[in-house]
């Protein structure tokens, strides 16, 4: 130490002040320190370095991608070292003997100059740590291990006190971590007046900024690391692969780790669950050797964005062996496991899968919250609408439709946020519902200026002002109300209930919302049951179109009618009849256009004008010439057979690229054609999921089914 | 007849513990065998010491540690590959027997589900230090006692509970031979030795 170093006697130190004596001889343990850290630097290259290239054959079969970044990149790192740090201090020394100041000014320069030489060696090493961990502990009898162990032999390794695993793990980034420890050790026994104080201050911020770069650094490159380990240990299933965009600066691994799945009868299986930031994916252990492992992707990897996550409330599950079922008895000792769901939106995707404790299961069901979080937060811009509660309080489910199973909200998703504006805005408890149903058809429409929202349940139409979230009131005593809408033009509200057309002119509906008023009675406008209704306009006049069923054989019958006015006041009188025909098919639904209208069949799009009733079906195939590419064929093939399928449902056509082009909506996947019908565009946009119901807002298409709304 | 060493083990000792409690004096009173006193380096190097048990040599490397609470993942890098851990307290501070239990058994449990730990009474000569006993006196406080140590020893399941004192060198060798004889213990019979199962 720098008493023996420097000789000082006993006498000597007595007459040294103590305070100079701690201060210098920290000093002194720092350039000793800094002298050491070249030394094993040097070591690692010379001894390390050096045999490990004269190697033949190869250790390893990437020699010089490993001899770069184990021993390359410390030759950088110790350069800056050598330079910045350990000649002036040693110049210091030689030149101030015992008692040495102005350290701090050296650190300063060091700092600039190491920081991206340390980065690099901290993203290097961990592939570089995790081949030593393989070869060393993995491996039997590897050539690798047995250099390692020679070199540790030498006799310059030993004198020097280290060893391979210190050189390899944190020899270097130790150092800077205690860097700023040695230096506040001499700052406390440096007087605050002293310029010195101020410098040591600024340098130990400086070299505390380098340490936790270097942290996040370890932290970025064990990520990406791991994330390469994935992708490399995977197998997929052909035709299952999923693009996992495994370079993408965003990928992240979440968590991965074994649960438990059940199979059979009583075989229990472990699955290893990969929760990445953008999918979960379910896989299978392989042992290929007794060192190599491999997953097999087993199911169909789910999107974290249709992630839906699940616990059942019945913890222990009582698994059954084979000798039990038997004698019908379960045993004691019987494990007690912790159950999640988890399950693809949309899809009838699902599995349970087991966990030994319930801490485990927390975590597992935290962790997929955070990735869904994250995702969401990175998918926040675009997103391209705003979730509004309407209300809160006023429906509940009926009894025996009341969910099970919740999924889990998670955080920051999209409802959690509308419902906590909500509760901000009315505080307070949530009332009791008014009524137990479910909603079968809304609307909305301005009256006087504001707006209305109406909702129709299998008891009744309500009604409530737009941001009244809390002020709903039934306005019409009707059964299952499944279609409803506003004529705004008219002021006239046509809806359908219990297979019933009937109309309310809103001026009589205004006043039973108010209280006025007790009842309004409605118009009947069909005698016979109506399947639907669809409002349009052609011609510049509004068309009402609905559609009976036939009695006595199939296909259906259709009205179209247009409201009247009444001449003197201009309000609305009736409809009148306008036009009827005959569909020799099954109705599902009608898009209506500005000249012409589209029938949906179980066979597809069908287009006629209400003045040629004649069909055409669309979309229009185009044989394909020889001369087009064989993939425009096969394409089309898959066209035809989508459209073919008997699962193949037409939901709806919208216009869309400035009413050129027609988006033909199907339950399973949707066609571009152009304004004639013929098909113009041969790719063809896939759903994840198979829709319910389908709406066309501000170029957004918006499908909808029990699960999932995906825009 | 010379007796042929058939194996050699390598085997990594991480010593951690509240800062200022001695791990340092205690790792250069056992390698260097000096008492570092008051000018001691703030981190110690590492040291490799060899053992002989049966016809094993157990080659330990004996691992210092820094505090290092700001930099989560770089302290992984000590924690890596570890075979023992020996945590330290030291008898005339209550606080680091208290963090024994509160930050050095979770930091741990970050990264090993099952290693052997042993608990370390450091500075025991300082139970019979008058200025100690009556600076502790002072703030209504006693040296920890060998029993209260054993307490905590047993209430975080450590393989062992020992005590010593760098600066009268007492009992400094014996924790280190101590802990040769666990992990070669621990080599000789894996901890996650299946279990049989009857069916």
């Amino acid at each position: 130490d720098w008493v023996s170093h420097w000789k000082i006697s006993a006498e000597e130190l007595n007459e040294i002040d103590r305070n100079t004596q701690e201060k210098q001889s920290h000093i002194f343990d720092l350039i000793k320190n800094e002298q050491k850290l070249v030394l094993h630097g040097k070591i690692l290259i010379e001894v390390f370095g050096k045999s490990f290239l004269k190697k033949n054959p190869p250790l390893i079969p990437s020699t010089q991608k490993f001899y770069q970044d184990a021993f390359l990149t410390v030759e950088e790192i110790i350069r800056t070292h050598q330079m910045y740090l350990l000649e002036p201090l040693l110049n210091k020394l030689n030149a101030q003997g015992k008692y040495i100041s102005g350290i701090a000014e050296f650190y300063i320069p060091w700092v600039t100059k190491a920081l991206i030489p340390y980065l690099k060696y901290c993203d290097k090493m961990v592939g570089v740590r995790e081949l030593i961990a393989y070869e060393t502990k993995v491996r039997k009898e590897s050539k690798f291990a047995e250099w390692l162990n020679e070199c540790d032999r030498d006799p310059r390794v030993v004198k020097a006190g280290v060893a391979s695993d210190r050189l390899f793990l944190n020899r270097f980034i130790s150092h800077v971590m205690q860097l700023p420890l040695t230096l506040g050790a001499i700052q406390k026994k440096t007087s605050p007046t002293d310029p010195e104080y101020r410098n040591l201050s600024k340098t130990i911020k400086a070299v505390k900024k380098l340490s936790s770069k270097i942290d996040s650094m370890q932290d970025c490159a064990a990520k990406t690391r791991a994330i390469r380990n994935v992708a490399s240990q995977l197998i997929w299933k052909n035709g299952c692969e999923v693009n996992m965009e495994w370079n993408s600066p965003e990928r992240l691994l979440f968590k991965r780790g074994n649960v438990s799945k059940k199979r059979d009868m009583w075989l229990d299986s472990s699955s290893h669950l990969v929760l990445m930031d953008n999918y979960l994916l379910m896989t299978e252990e392989i042992r290929e050797t007794a060192e190599i492992k491999r997953y097999k992707v087993s199911e169909r990897p789910i999107p974290i964005e249709f992630l839906l996550i699940q616990i059942s409330l019945l913890d222990r599950r009582t698994t059954t062996q084979p000798g039990q079922l038997m004698n019908g008895s379960i045993s004691q000792d019987e494990p007690i496991t912790y159950a999640f769901k988890v399950s693809y939106a949309g899809k009838t995707d699902s599995y349970t899968f087991y966990t030994n404790t319930d801490v485990e299961r927390k975590e597992w069901l935290k962790i997929i919250g955070e990735a869904q979080a994250s995702h969401r937060e990175r998918i926040k811009c675009n997103e391209p609408f705003k979730l509004k509660i309407l209300s809160d309080a006023a429906f509940a489910y009926e009894k025996e439709n009341f969910p099970r199973k919740l999924p889990i909200c998670s955080k920051g998703s999209g409802i959690e946020i509308a419902l906590q504006e909500t509760a901000e805005k009315f505080p307070g408890k949530i009332p009791r519902p008014l009524m137990y149903s479910s909603v079968l058809s809304s609307t909305s429409f301005t009256y006087q200026d504001i707006e209305y929202l109406l909702v129709g349940l299998d008891y009744g139409v309500y009604m409530a002002q737009s941001g009244e979230v809390r002020n709903w009131k039934r306005v019409l005593e009707l059964k299952s109300i499944s279609q409803m809408c506003v004529l705004e033009q008219f002021n006239v509200l046509v809806l359908l209930s219990d297979k019933i057309l009937q109309y309310y002119k809103i001026e009589n509906i205004i006043p039973v919302f108010k209280g006025t008023r007790t009842k309004t009675i409605g118009q009947k406008l069909s005698k016979q049951d109506v399947l639907f209704f669809k409002v349009g306009e052609q011609k510049g006049s509004t068309l009402l179109f609905y559609s009976k069923q036939k009695v006595s054989s199939s296909g259906c019958y259709f009205k179209v009618v247009i409201p009247k006015l009444e001449e003197a006041t201009g309000k609305f009188e009736y409809f009148e009849e306008h036009k009827k025909f005959n569909i020799q098919a099954d109705c599902s639904g009608l898009t209506i256009f500005r000249n012409t209208f589209a029938i949906h069949t179980a066979k597809g799009f069908e287009v006629l004008s209400l003045s040629m009733l004649q069909a055409q079906s669309i979309p229009i195939l185009s044989e394909p010439s020889t001369v087009q590419k064989k993939n425009v064929f096969s394409s089309l093939a898959l066209i035809r057979k989508k459209l073919s399928s008997a699962s193949c449902r037409p939901m709806g056509i919208f216009k869309i690229n400035e009413m050129k082009e027609l988006l033909l909506v199907y339950n399973e996947f949707a066609l571009i054609c152009s304004n004639h019908g013929v098909l113009s565009r041969i790719s063809l946009i896939p759903f994840t999921f198979r829709c319910k119901g389908v709406a066309f807002q501000d170029d957004f298409l918006v499908l909808v089914s029990p699960d999932v709304i995906e825009v | 007849m010379v007796k042929v060493l058939r194996k050699k083990i390598r085997k990594k000792l991480l010593v951690i513990g509240d800062s200022g409690c001695g791990k340092t004096s205690l790792l250069y009173r056992y390698t260097v065998g000096e008492f570092i006193g008051e000018f001691f380096p703030l981190c110690y190097e590492n040291f490799v010491v060899e053992f002989q048990i049966k016809s094993t040599i157990v080659e330990m490397t004996l691992w210092d540690s820094v505090d290092t609470t700001e930099y989560d993942r770089m302290r992984a890098l000590y924690y890596a590959n570890c075979d023992i851990i020996m945590i330290c307290y030291s008898v005339e501070n209550h606080e680091s027997l208290e963090n024994v239990e509160k930050k050095w058994i979770p930091q741990i449990q970050n990264y090993y589900k099952k290693i052997p730990i042993v608990l370390m009474a450091l500075k025991t000569d300082l139970r019979r230090d008058p200025a100690v006993l009556y600076k502790l006196n002072e703030q209504s406080l006693r040296v920890i006692t060998r029993s209260e140590g054993r307490a905590v020893a047993d209430k975080i399941g450590a393989y062992g509970y020992l005590e010593c004192s760098a600066r009268i060198l007492d009992g400094v060798d014996e924790p280190f031979q101590y802990i040769a004889k666990v992990v070669y213990k621990t080599h000789e019979e894996p901890q996650d030795k299946k279990k049989c199962i009857i069916v």
